[in-house]
């Protein structure tokens, strides 16, 4: 079986910080990392092949060489090599762009049997790329699968809709995209880390998936003016109480007042 | 209609599709053009009908098998709408099923899509969106392409009050049925005991401050006492496992719109906070006064949960 997943190395949106005077967020500061659901999607694309045999590739574009570190994280992990797309102009790529380049290279690949990556990234989270790949390749997608079972050329899956969970069978190849329910992601072992560094980071330009120079920026099809931070925060007032008693009875007065409280 | 094209709205639930014509009536207003509905799936002429008394110009209508769960019909009619009625603005509710649509939607058209927006209004001609992005950054963009694509945040607009009079034309899409590629071998539902936690009034949400799982049950007194139903923090969903998925308000999980939201025990991670910021008026108890959380609060109780949440359950019960 050839899995592919597809990996977004992300700003760490947990440790990124706003500039106190523009309110724009510190982007060149903050640590990356493997986008979480990607992370999931990694894990299962491995526990996939543990089970049934087959390589695992991971395909990432990025604007900026990603830290070696992650690279080889994901190699760690258990995947068998990587395809890095580095390219400045993927600064410029929306969803449309991003999806138009990963499918290329995905069948610059060849023949695969599933592509997973996580549901959406959390920079963006824009949950579009997964669905807008399957398109592009022509192949179903399952979104926000929570359990993957690979058939005799199918799979069976469960999806997370708002009100229900189906339970879906797809030929392949097909796509799935996963959220953090499916799994947790392994740490990796010393002797894993150590093995990864023998393992082929092979670097692709957007020349070499044969689009010309500018064309990502001509694709795109959305464009960002400004990145703010909003400035909703709620001026919040301090329940007064000497014990939590007292902050209790206080706060349930307030709550009556409200009319929020005392009416059922 | 105008040159620009009109304005569609789609939601595979109804509430949804409903506040879409909010979302789109100042859109179609300022491009002079109309609103149109579309509607697919089984009693689809009853909801196309109520699109209209709440406000679209017309609707139209696509006959489509409930059971099917790839989309595929849907997306082909919705593709046919947009190649032969070029309309303008394609507004589709992020849902699961909505984002997933909107996007291959977009990309069979070779267009882009903003998603999940909170705030779209028409400048020059062309769609400008706002969003959330990196957890808690607004973001503004301009949709160049044609039609501008955009998946609209649930709950963020009020759908308009029907005006029974109103009326206009339903069309019905005859759009071809393509061969399934998935096939739904089950169906279970996920409302556990019937709570949901996006449709209640109020929300005692719990986070990483709980001790243990057994200590779920005074969250639940407390929600109880206050009539509402009892969400989490991904921490507990994801990581504890001890509650059900459903149950998780956040970027990952639900979008909360309550009239109450009670926030115990939860530090207030931008995952989460996206997920309630919408909700009337925010209560936050957490022993930290420097925690995230007190910042998206109104009422604000610096104090061991463990103490305030019980006395406040038995004060409110006290009230009653």
């Amino acid at each position: 079986m050839t899995i592919v997943v597809f990996v977004k190395i992300t700003p760490d949106t947990a440790r990124l910080g706003a500039d106190p005077r523009s309110g724009e967020p510190r982007i060149q500061q903050a640590p990356c990392r493997i986008s979480t659901f990607d992370e999931n999607a990694l894990e299962e694309a491995v526990r996939l092949a543990e089970a049934h045999g087959g390589r695992v590739i991971v395909i990432s574009l990025s604007h900026a060489a990603p830290p070696r570190e992650l690279l080889l994280k994901a190699l760690a992990m258990g995947a068998d090599e990587i395809r890095m797309i580095t390219d400045p102009s993927a600064r410029e790529a929306d969803a449309l762009a991003t999806a138009t380049i990963l499918s290329r290279a995905l069948r610059l690949l060849g023949d695969f049997d599933v592509a997973l990556c996580g549901e959406g990234s959390i920079d963006e989270y824009g949950r579009q790329v997964g669905p807008r790949i399957a398109e592009a390749m022509g192949i179903p997608v399952v979104t926000r699968v929570e359990k993957a079972e690979a058939g005799t050329g199918t799979f069976v899956v469960d999806r997370v809709l708002e009100d229900r969970i189906e339970t879906v069978e797809a030929r392949l190849p097909v796509l799935l995209t996963v959220g953090a329910e499916i799994n947790q992601p392994r740490l990796p072992t010393v002797l894993q880390i150590l093995g990864a560094s023998r393992k082929p980071i092979i670097e692709w330009s957007l020349a070499d998936l044969g689009f010309e120079k500018g064309s990502v920026a001509a694709m795109a099809g959305v464009r960002t003016i400004e990145i703010n931070a909003p400035g909703d925060d709620r001026q919040g007032a301090l329940i007064p109480g000497e014990s939590a008693v007292e902050m209790a009875g206080n706060l349930a007065h307030e709550l009556a007042v409200k009319g929020l409280a005392g009416s059922r | 209609m105008s040159d620009h094209g009109d304005v569609v709205v789609h939601s595979e639930q109804d509430e949804f599709a409903l506040e879409l014509l909010a979302a789109g009536r100042p859109l179609a207003d300022s491009l002079g053009a109309a609103m149109t509905g579309f509607v697919a799936g089984s009693g689809g002429l009853e909801r196309a009908r109520g699109l209209i008394t709440h406000g679209a110009d017309a609707a139209l209508l696509l006959a489509v098998d409930e059971s099917s769960t790839d989309l595929d019909h849907t997306l082909a009619a919705l593709e046919q709408v947009a190649r032969e009625r070029h309309p303008g603005v394609i507004l589709i509710a992020a849902t699961g099923r909505g984002t997933e649509l909107a996007a291959r939607l977009a990309q069979r058209l070779g267009v882009g899509c903003a998603g999940d927006c909170t705030a779209l209004s028409m400048i020059g001609g062309k769609l400008h969106i706002e969003r959330t992005i990196l957890g808690r950054f607004l973001c503004r963009q301009i949709i160049e392409s044609r039609p501008a694509i955009a998946t609209v945040q649930p709950r963020r607009f009020t759908a308009p009050d029907a005006s029974p009079d109103r009326q206009g034309p339903v069309a019905r899409i005859e759009a071809a049925r393509p061969a399934p590629r998935l096939r739904v071998l089950g169906v279970r539902l996920r409302e556990a005991g019937g709570v949901r936690i996006d449709k209640s009034e109020v929300v005692v949400a719990v986070g990483r401050g709980l001790r243990s799982r057994e200590d779920l049950a005074m969250i639940e007194d407390l929600a109880r006492a206050l009539g509402g139903v009892v969400g989490a923090s991904r921490p507990l969903t994801d990581d504890l496992r001890w509650l059900p998925p459903e149950a998780k308000v956040g970027l990952s999980g639900v979008t909360v719109r309550p009239r109450l939201y009670v926030a115990c025990g939860i530090s207030g991670q931008i995952e989460h906070n996206v997920g309630m910021r919408e909700a009337g008026i925010v209560v936050a108890i957490n022993s930290d006064p420097n925690a995230p959380m007190m910042s998206q609060a109104d009422y604000r109780v610096v104090a061991d949960l463990y103490e305030v949440v019980p006395a406040l359950t038995r004060a409110l019960d006290g009230l009653s």
